[in-house]
């Protein structure tokens, strides 16, 4: 017996030996660690000194003529920030080597300790920091509207306005940077009209001829069917497309081509975005995501449409649903598209099995590959607004795609906030996407210019690391498409760059341009819609318990059901379908999450008016 | 003397064999799928690989080559599939042991208490205050202690301990041996059926843990404590992100030549492989490991 009590004590000594053991040499990774803030006495403001180079410990730098941002303070102290945040995960967490983390680092006076998110896994990782007080310094925001009440809620965000003038001039002094401030300190995102959050990524993810979503046909089928009328979505695209499948009925090595694909395979949500994104952007109207998608709002002057959209046979959702229901109809609908996930849709779109296309980064991937194989001949080009007068083509991300915050228990709010400030600019954006002048581009007569070996560089991790370009990706000021108003170049000079979009220049691109009677691609766009950047200054908070449970109830129901409306046999078939899903959606009061967006969005008239002025509408 | 006695080719001996041979298709055809098409170009994949390789490219293969610290990331998770199994075995089979001493105090109420945590448990959260108040965040040991007792081994090895002849422990009683001396001279060399048994499950699920080192190690601290299994599962979503996110299609574009298909067939492979080493030399255990504890349970 006693050697038995020893036995279990033994066990129980062990694991506790061994668990106090390892305490000793681990601590957290956080900020809110430390002690309680303090200013940094060390800090002094100086002025811009835009013309002082900066040394990011390459030679190529060096030699570089100096036009980057610097920030407005310097700090004497070094100190560590750690920062959360959708980087590239070229390198392992922790102190990163490429030259734009120096940079930060060097114009800062920090060790940036970086963490690269999973956006998958990183609310779950969020919940956890919360709960055991291990905030970063400075952390992303996966999903405002759920995350900010619950950090608000246990005193976990900074406000930052009162470090603003001393340390956030630039932001405060640049026009998008006082929107995106003036936004974030309305009723929506504030509850006491202060600063909690900071938008990045602002502007625009491409320069209006890549829209993220459009309606992509190869334009090169379309020519040689003959250029056949193109005026209504529900009825002239899908003549068009089956007369250019008749072109291309099969790719060169045999297989059938399909005007249409999909992945409804990926289910909910994503397999469903097509529907959401196929037809209502192209039409100057967003589909409202956090309502279920019941409310659309105009992306002239953010009316709210006054029909509810889920509920409307003759609405967008139901338009871009039908849409693809006659498409499989006519036999012009992929039937994997089923079944198929996204990268097996993005392969068979790069091999050419489709002549129709909506995301517009698969249809920029399309054309490189088919540049490689086919020259001058096969191009995706995204069509003009069709039947429409507006449509959201020249992105406007007024408040950023992405949130950041900073963490009220940082020992160093003044290096967070001029942290967020130095990524703003326009000036960093370009660095950032590009990496420091002198290594993939030169500034020639005020004109960032890329250089050709940039053009062409296989971009793996290594170059990535090497020169830093892309590593900040969702983690500096503006999209990559955002016109920089001092050079006139948008800031991602790879993609949107003269030089760039020349390179990418073919036969059949110029004679859409040419199609259309204009210069160039961009002017095709603005000659043929009269809208055509979104002014949409909604913003919608989260929803009450109960409503937020129907839209879940709701959104589960639609991603189960709304595949089997598209694979209906005839007219007759989906309108049945159709109209028993209407029905069957009064279990979710569908009824009452629309009332309860339009309301809000109503009650939003002054504040969006504010905003639109700010924007300068 | 020769055996005169010859094989007789039967029809009910072919069908079998034919049956067999179907089965031992089913079995490894799927692994032999992931990896010609590990090795085929994405643009043969998009059409189809099923019986050989086509157009055959190593990028997959280099690409994760390439991915920084996939060389300590190996040693990482092989130390911790390695120590992580065996402290697993020896925690999980002395406390089983323990449980099946009739002298042992409350011994039925721990047994309920163990056996409560394979059904309840509190959530992420507070694991994760756990885990960060014990100060495993960024140490080696949170690989290893967390999983270091498992409810479900435990009903295992106490239930195989259980099915021992009780005339064994007596004699060895008579003998004068102690708990320990029969745990180490009689329950161990007996229990090596569901001892082989554990390791194997424990070591497989060792390998193919990603999560804890996902929200447990990070930032400079851990930088050198990454897992084999965290590397290719971030270098993946990084591909589909960079697929999906459509901002960088300069990223997309270069990474035609390794879609996510083509990587998570080599990524498959190359985790699967290993541990598939593991099985052979613990398969005369396996059988009679499991069937023991399944039976007596």
């Amino acid at each position: 017996m006693k050697r038995l009590k020893g036995l279990a004590l033994l066990l129980a000594v062990t694991i506790l030996v061994v668990a106090a053991g390892c305490g000793k040499g681990s601590t957290g990774t956080s900020g809110a660690e430390t002690a309680a803030p303090e200013t940094e006495a060390a800090a002094k403001t100086t002025e811009p000194a835009s013309t002082e180079k900066e040394d990011v410990g390459t030679t190529e730098q060096d030699e570089s003529e100096a036009s980057e941002a610097a920030p407005a303070v310097e700090f004497e102290e070094n100190v560590p920030l750690y920062v959360t945040a959708f980087v590239g995960r070229n390198e392992p967490d922790g102190i990163r080597t490429d030259p734009v983390s120096k940079y930060i680092e060097e114009a800062l006076n920090i060790q940036l300790e970086l963490t690269g998110v999973i956006e998958s896994d990183y609310p779950t990782q969020l919940s956890g920091m919360i709960a055991s007080d291990e905030l970063p310094d400075v952390f992303l925001f996966s999903d405002v509207v759920k995350q900010f009440p619950m950090l608000m809620a246990s005193n976990r965000l900074l406000a930052l306005d009162d470090y603003l003038e001393p340390y956030a001039q630039e932001t405060l002094d640049d026009p998008k940077g006082a929107l995106m401030i003036e936004a974030y300190r309305s009723p929506a995102t504030s509850p006491d009209g202060r600063l909690y959050l900071w938008g990045l990524c602002k502007g625009s993810w491409d320069d209006g001829t890549l829209p993220t979503c459009g309606h992509y046909i190869r334009w090169d089928l379309y020519k040689e069917a003959g250029y056949p009328k193109l005026e209504t979505y529900d009825e002239d695209l899908l003549d068009v497309i089956e007369a250019m499948v008749e072109k291309e009925p099969e790719t060169e090595d045999g297989q059938k081509v399909y005007g249409v694909g999909a992945w409804f395979g990926n289910g909910q949500d994503w397999g469903e975005w097509v529907f959401t994104y196929g037809l209502a952007p192209q039409q100057g109207v967003n589909l409202v995501n956090s309502a279920a998608r019941t409310v659309a709002v105009s992306t002239k002057d953010s009316t709210p449409l006054e029909s509810n959209q889920l509920k409307d046979p003759e609405g967008y959702f139901w338009r871009a649903v039908r849409f693809y229901n006659r498409a499989n109809q006519r036999g012009l609908l992929d039937p994997d598209s089923f079944t198929q996930a996204s990268d097996v849709y993005e392969a068979r779109l790069y091999a050419g099995r489709y002549v129709f296309n909506v995301p517009g980064w698969m249809a920029s991937g399309a054309n490189n590959e088919y540049n490689k194989t086919d020259g001058n001949t096969k191009a995706f080009v995204s069509l003009p607004a069709i039947g429409s007068d507006a449509e959201d083509r020249f992105g406007n991300m007024y408040k950023g795609e992405r949130a950041y915050g900073v963490n009220a228990s940082t020992e160093y709010p003044e290096r967070c906030v001029a942290l967020l400030n130095f990524v703003s600019s326009y000036e960093f954006s370009r660095i950032a996407w590009n990496g420091p002048e002198g290594i993939n581009w030169d500034m020639v007569d005020g004109v960032p210019v890329p250089r050709d070996e940039f053009l062409t560089a296989e971009r793996d991790d290594e170059f990535t690391t090497r020169t830093g370009a892309s590593v900040y990706h969702h983690f500096m000021g503006y999209g990559n498409g955002t016109v920089d108003p001092v050079t006139g170049v948008p800031v991602d000079l790879f993609q949107f760059s003269a030089k760039a979009l020349e390179r990418r220049m073919n036969d059949t691109i110029r004679d859409f341009i040419n199609h259309y009677g204009q210069e160039t691609l961009v002017d095709v766009y603005k000659a043929e819609t009269e809208t055509t950047t979104a002014m949409n200054f909604l913003q919608f908070g989260e929803a009450p318990a109960d409503i937020q449970t129907n839209i879940n109830n709701l959104n589960a129901f639609m991603g189960k059901n709304i595949f089997k409306v598209v694979a209906a046999e005839d007219d007759e078939e989906f309108i049945a379908l159709r109209d028993d899903m209407i029905q069957q959606m009064a279990e979710f009061d569908v009824d009452g999450i629309f009332d309860h967006f339009y309301t809000e969005a109503l009650e939003q008239t002054a504040e969006v008016e504010k905003l639109a002025a700010l924007a300068g509408q | 003397m020769k055996s005169s006695k010859k094989e007789r080719i039967t029809i009910l001996g072919l069908l079998n064999t034919v049956l067999l041979l179907l089965f031992v298709f089913l079995c490894v055809y799927p692994l032999y799928y992931i990896f010609i098409n590990s090795i085929s170009t994405a643009t043969e994949v998009q059409r189809g690989v099923f019986l050989f390789p086509r157009k055959v490219t190593l990028m997959s293969y280099t690409n994760i080559k390439n991915i920084q610290g996939i060389y300590s990331s190996i040693f990482v998770s092989v130390a911790r599939t390695v120590i992580g199994s065996l402290i697993t075995c020896l925690f999980t089979s002395i406390l089983a042991y323990l449980l099946t001493q009739r002298e042992m105090p409350a011994r039925k109420a721990l047994y309920r208490f163990v056996i409560v945590t394979m059904y309840i448990n509190a959530g992420f959260i507070p694991y994760y205050l756990l885990i960060s108040n014990l100060g495993l965040k960024n140490s080696f040991l949170v690989y290893i202690l967390p999983g270091s007792v498992s409810a479900y081994y435990l009903v295992l090895i106490k239930t195989y301990i259980e099915s021992m002849p009780l005339e064994l422990m007596e004699s060895a009683d008579i003998d004068g041996a102690g708990p320990i001396r029969k745990f180490v001279s009689l329950v161990i060399p007996l229990g090596k059926p569901i001892l082989a048994c554990i390791i194997t499950f424990a070591a497989v699920w060792q390998w193919n843990s990603w999560s804890d080192n996902l929200f447990f190690i990070q930032g400079s601290k851990g930088r050198n404590l990454h897992t084999l299994q965290f590397l290719l599962y971030q270098n993946l979503q990084s591909n589909m992100s960079a697929a999906i996110r459509g901002t960088d299609s300069a990223a997309a574009a270069a990474a035609i030549k390794i879609t996510p298909t083509t990587l998570r067939m080599a990524m498959t492979f190359i985790t699967v492989l290993p541990i598939l080493c593991v099985y052979p030399f613990m398969q005369r255990y396996f059988t009679s490991g499991i069937m023991l504890g399944a039976v007596k349970g």
